[in-house]
């Protein structure tokens, strides 16, 4: 009796025998000569990755030109490989492509191993006819800012980043999840302009700091938690670009190394961080308001060798705590100038009242409500251990040190939850806010 | 500056792995993506890509499946590139006319989702392990278990005992 494995093993083999040797396709079938270019390629990646990426392609002048205008080279692969991007739409059918006005798209075939496509649009725009149909037959819109999503195509799953500057929106598709991460991150602050895009080579991009403020900068954070005065989180990869983002943010990020393994220092006017790699593919960071950057190395240093696996243990990290939690989205941007979200109107108004009708107290200071937010947010209200330790806080900030009572702490610990699911609903995990608040019966996530 | 001895035997190298894999590969593609036409020419795209990445490719315990991986996403977008739907037929009018094709099975093959087909062809045609099948895709062993064990319910459902 032939079993159902060997039937697909014999079927295929029998198939992939009957597909004619030679197809229509104008390659030939002898193996290829190794062309002038490829070698001068292999020759040219070496030497550009030891280079370095920004500024050192062309002229030679760095960064800045003399017109004022930062341009960069897109990635080094880019520039090594020669890589040209292709005008795929800009309002007009080309290569098959559906016309979709106002969305413009430039392909890189030579980014990674498959290419990437970035696409000039607004979050609103409908690229259903851009990108294919869904599995689930939904509407495909970019991603919200910062926000590493997958899209289930048929048959096919892409990764798409997004970015903002001023009211134009930039997003990156791609299949490898890794490179499109990258490329957004250097891509991330940089506003494309179509005449260095189109067809130059070396491929060159204008960059211009047009937003005083950071780029909505975030990460998947998997685990933070607060304790003796400092928080340890955990990040799923690389935040990217965080040099130059925390850069932008206050004194300039520092590099370091730390126990040996790659760092990051930063300061701003409320927060000091040393973020790391610490493996598969994770971040973990410190921070602190209270400490300087020397004593948060200093307690980087416990951490910082050990895996993924013993940092889980060293932080009590549980299965059920890393919950892949996105943040950022809706224009909420926990990592904002000096640690303070920033808070719309509405937003203030909502938070206030909801502060003020579940624990009795009256708070209007916008820069209060956006660091409150920030933290209820970034550490994840959610979960009742942060819930609790941030109603404490905040609750002994309002009443001046004085204590509280146990039915006040607990309405307390359920506005947190509240304003956070109002401002940051996204970054909840997946079911937390059909769970409700945590409560003392109701732990949360 | 490279060295031309250095050039000769990277040159060497490859070529000794064209030969080998662009064939079976070129195959294993045209299985996994239904699109014959194409698959050639997808091989020949990552077998370029593997060729300028070469001293890092070949040192990977599996160059071949590195090339399978980039030459199926390289479908994928050709795919979206031309805004159309794979060809799904499996193209069997070849030289063979001493039996006929088990159509059954291929057209059971045609309707699994190519994220499956991709993993039944590594498997069942190229006969790598599940662990071999998941470094060529860069997923985990797990995930090729899981397609695989839906792909094989799918198939024999299909199939209807016939086997």
């Amino acid at each position: 009796m032939t079993t159902l494995e060997d039937r697909i093993r014999v079927g295929l083999h029998d198939a992939a025998g009957r597909i004619p040797d030679r197809m229509t396709t104008t390659r030939s079938q002898e193996p290829p000569r190794i062309p002038g270019w490829a070698i001068a390629v292999a020759a040219a990646v070496g030497v550009l990755v030891v280079i370095g990426g920004v500024g050192m392609i062309g002229d030679g002048r760095g960064p800045v030109g003399s017109d004022g205008v930062v341009r960069l080279a897109l990635t080094q692969d880019v520039a090594a490989l020669g890589g040209v991007p292709e005008v795929v739409n800009s309002g007009v059918s080309t290569d098959g492509f559906d016309p979709l006005p106002e969305v413009e798209v430039w392909q890189w075939d030579d980014v990674g191993e498959t290419g990437i496509w970035l696409v000039k649009a607004g979050l609103d725009a409908d690229l259903t006819s851009l990108f294919g149909p869904t599995a689930d037959g939904q509407t495909i819109r970019p991603p919200g800012a910062g926000h590493l999503e997958s899209l289930d195509l048929t048959d096919v799953e892409w990764h798409a980043l997004s970015w903002k500057i001023g009211d134009v929106w930039y997003v990156v598709f791609g299949f490898d999840e890794a490179v499109i991460s990258e490329t957004a991150g250097q891509l991330r602050g940089a506003e494309v302009e179509e005449t260095k895009v189109r067809g130059e080579a070396p491929v060159l991009i204008d960059v211009r700091q047009l937003v005083p403020g950071p780029p909505v900068e975030l990460s998947e954070l998997f685990y933070s938690s607060s304790a003796g005065g400092f928080s340890v989180a955990l990040f799923r990869g690389w935040p990217h670009g965080v040099e130059s983002s925390l850069a932008r943010l206050g004194d300039g990020a520092t590099r370091i190394t730390v126990n040996g393994q790659e760092a990051v220092t930063f300061t701003n006017e409320v927060n000091s961080w040393v973020m790391w790699t610490v493996d598969e593919g994770s971040t973990g960071a410190v921070e602190s308001s209270d400490f300087d950057v020397e004593t948060l190395i200093d307690i980087a240093e416990s951490v910082t060798s050990v895996t993924l696996g013993e940092w889980r243990a060293i932080t009590g990290i549980t299965s059920a705590d890393v919950s892949s939690t996105t943040l950022g989205d809706t224009g909420f941007a926990p990592l904002a100038d000096n640690g303070i979200a920033h808070l719309t109107s509405a937003q203030l108004r909502d938070v206030s009242e909801i502060w003020g009708s579940m624990v009795g107290i009256e708070v209007t200071d916008p820069d209060t409500w956006g660091r409150r937010v920030a933290d209820a947010c970034m550490l994840g209200a959610w979960n009742a251990g942060v819930a609790e330790y941030l109603a404490v806080e905040y609750m002994s900030q309002d009443l001046l040190g004085g204590p509280a009572n146990g039915t006040a702490m607990a309405s307390a610990m359920e506005a947190v939850w509240h304003i956070a699911a109002t401002v940051c609903p996204t970054a909840f995990p997946e079911g937390a806010l059909e769970a409700g608040p945590p409560t003392v019966t109701n732990p949360g996530s | 500056m490279i060295e031309d001895d250095q050039l000769t035997a990277t040159e060497a190298g490859f070529e000794a792995f064209y030969a080998e894999w662009r064939e079976p590969l070129r195959r294993a593609v045209a299985l996994a993506t239904g699109d014959v036409m194409a698959a050639g020419e997808a091989v020949d795209e990552a077998m370029t890509r593997a060729l300028v990445r070469w001293d890092r490719i070949s040192s990977y315990d599996k160059p071949e499946g590195w090339v399978y991986r980039v030459a199926l996403n390289w479908s994928k977008g050709l795919f979206r590139k031309r805004n159309r739907e794979l060809l799904t037929a499996i193209d069997v009018e070849g030289s063979r006319s001493d039996s006929l094709p088990d159509f059954d099975l291929i057209g059971a093959v045609e309707r699994l989702s190519i994220r499956h087909r991709a993993v039944v062809v590594g498997r069942f045609y190229l006969d790598w392990s599940t662990a071999e099948v998941a470094e060529a895709l860069d997923i985990a062993e797990g995930t090729v278990k899981s397609r695989l064990s839906r792909a094989l319910e799918q198939l024999a459902s299909d199939l209807g005992g016939q086997s």
